[in-house]
């Protein structure tokens, strides 16, 4: 399987805070949910996909290609969806789109129409007149209608309602059934990773924690339960982080197979979800 | 990068014709009292009025709606953008000048001979003056936003000044620190004026495309360091 996209020794440092090394791949075909806390440095590996940012140190490949040396044409095949997106309030949506078409030689307009209407999307209406998940649909058209074979948003699904974020997702899922499309999307929202992501990029205070595929993350990784005083966290391997309370001990372990080894029926066992992950590596004791 | 030109022109359309209508009452009250400029310096004026304006407007735009980041989201390099930017405040500044000459020449009540300003030698002179102020300006504009146009507009209030100051001490013998500007402002009276001959025009227009350039050159290197 080719990759559509590799980020290799990624570097950005500002006052305050550094993103360390980031190195990950997205496989051609397939949804890779970028996760992480707010201030983790999801935006940043964003931003330096896009270029928007100077890295000081690093690769970005997109199609082969690298982002800097290529940019017109790295960025013709992007669809880039921001977390709010940034049009002009006063015109409305098909003023936008007649500016923006003509820079994709692809552009597909009678798709762009069909998307108009599948979301219910009014085209003569200014843009300020549009609810934010109005907004992130128009965004997404755009970025549909000129046949991206990338598809990158930055957490395109923060303030949308539910019923609009199901829909988005559904939508997202059906864009890669022809193996020729990929998405990358940053999100906090892990549930709605579980639902759709094949890979899962965790980013903490600015290196990466794991880029693996998501099956095979939710399956190694798992959670141990003790009584209070039944194990010592050092015992559990593979440890990421745990909580004691009046329960007793909660922990997470990167290798729960070789926990149940050693363990055996002194602690219960758990699948983790990435919420749990993603509390555990960044607010539980004890990081391995 | 005619396609970035068009996108500007789509995003900020509805400001301009704001401006346009501004601008066209504003000149028109020049145009009726007739003394309060002449036609030469009501030329200079009007572009640098419209084209200072151009700036604050396209900048404040781009900061205020946030689309910058759109803009170098497309599939251009930033060195083609901010090129496009110099193209359309040029356009956008050499239309407004034919504009307002034409208000100033067709309305009845014009009271400004708007003949002895459309000279080939004029018009090089004022692109000349033109190109310094906003070889100066833009650089600021794309590196530091509108607050850059500020800094700019404030500094040249300064320098009204500091000019001021200097004729103080030009009257009490100090002359010598005036001497750069006077020649400067000597040097284009002589290239308007009769004397001025085809080679010295053909400097100027080299000049016009040098410091335009250059401005050009700086701005790009600004802009590919800013993030955004």
């Amino acid at each position: 399987m080719d990759n559509i996209l590799e980020v290799t020794g990624l570097r950005k440092a500002y006052k305050g805070f550094a993103l360390k090394d980031v190195s990950f791949a997205l496989p051609r075909g397939t949804i890779m949910g970028l996760i992480g806390p707010n201030g983790a440095g999801k935006t940043t590996i964003v931003k330096l996909i896009m270029n928007l940012i100077r890295r000081q140190a690093g690769r970005v490949e997109v199609f082969g290609l690298d982002n800097l040396r290529h940019e017109p044409e790295v960025k013709g095949r992007i669809g880039f969806v921001y977390d709010t997106p940034c049009f002009p309030p006063d015109i409305n949506l098909l003023q936008i789109k007649s500016a923006l078409a003509p820079f994709y030689p692809a552009w597909n307009e009678s798709l762009f129409r069909r998307l108009l209407e599948e979301f219910d999307l009014p085209a003569k209406k200014k843009f300020k007149a549009l609810s934010h998940g109005m907004k992130m649909k128009f965004a997404l058209a755009l970025a549909l209608a000129h046949e991206a074979e990338l598809i990158l948003m930055d957490e395109p699904t923060a303030g949308l309602d539910p019923v609009f974020r199901q829909e988005l997702l559904g939508r997202l899922s059906g864009l890669i059934q022809d193996e020729r499309k990929s998405v990358l999307f940053s999100s906090h929202i892990t549930t709605d990773l579980e639902k759709i992501a094949d890979y899962v990029t965790f980013i903490h205070e600015g290196a990466v924690v794991f880029s693996a595929a998501k099956d095979e993350i939710l399956e190694t990784w798992g959670l141990v339960k003790a009584g209070a005083g039944d194990l010592e966290v050092s015992d559990i391997p593979g440890l990421r982080g745990y909580r004691t309370g009046k329960f007793g001990l909660e922990a997470l372990t990167s290798d729960i197979a070789a926990a149940r080894r050693r363990l055996g029926s002194r602690a219960v066992y758990d699948k983790a979800t990435l919420e749990d992950i993603m509390y555990f590596v960044s607010k539980g004791n004890g990081h391995a | 990068m005619l396609k970035l030109i068009r996108k500007e022109l789509i995003f900020n359309r509805n400001n301009l014709l704001v401006i346009t209508a501004i601008m066209t009452g504003f000149f028109l009250y020049f145009i009726y009292r007739g003394q309060i400029f002449s036609p030469r310096a009501y030329m200079l004026f009007t572009a640098f009025y419209v084209g200072a304006s151009l700036s604050v407007v396209l900048e404040s735009r781009e900061a205020k709606c946030k689309t910058a980041a759109l803009t170098c989201s497309l599939p251009y390099r930033r060195k083609t953008i901010v090129a496009a930017r110099f193209a359309l405040t040029w356009i956008l500044m050499l239309a407004a000048l034919i504009y307002t000459s034409l208000l100033a020449a067709v309305i009845p009540f014009s009271r400004l001979d708007m003949g002895q300003a459309l000279s080939l030698k004029f018009i090089l002179v004022s692109l000349l003056i033109l190109s310094v102020i906003f070889a100066l300006l833009l650089p600021f504009t794309i590196r530091f936003g509108v607050m850059g146009v500020i800094i700019f507009l404030v500094a040249i209030q300064l320098m009204g000044v500091v000019t001021l100051f200097l004729a103080s001490l030009l009257r009490s013998g100090r002359a010598d620190l005036l001497s750069p500007l006077s020649a400067a402002i000597r040097g284009l009276k002589y290239l308007a004026g009769p004397q001025s001959t085809a080679a010295h025009l053909v400097l100027a227009g080299a000049a016009i495309l040098l410091l335009n350039a250059v401005s050009l050159v700086v701005s790009q290197a600004l802009y590919a360091r800013r993030d955004l």
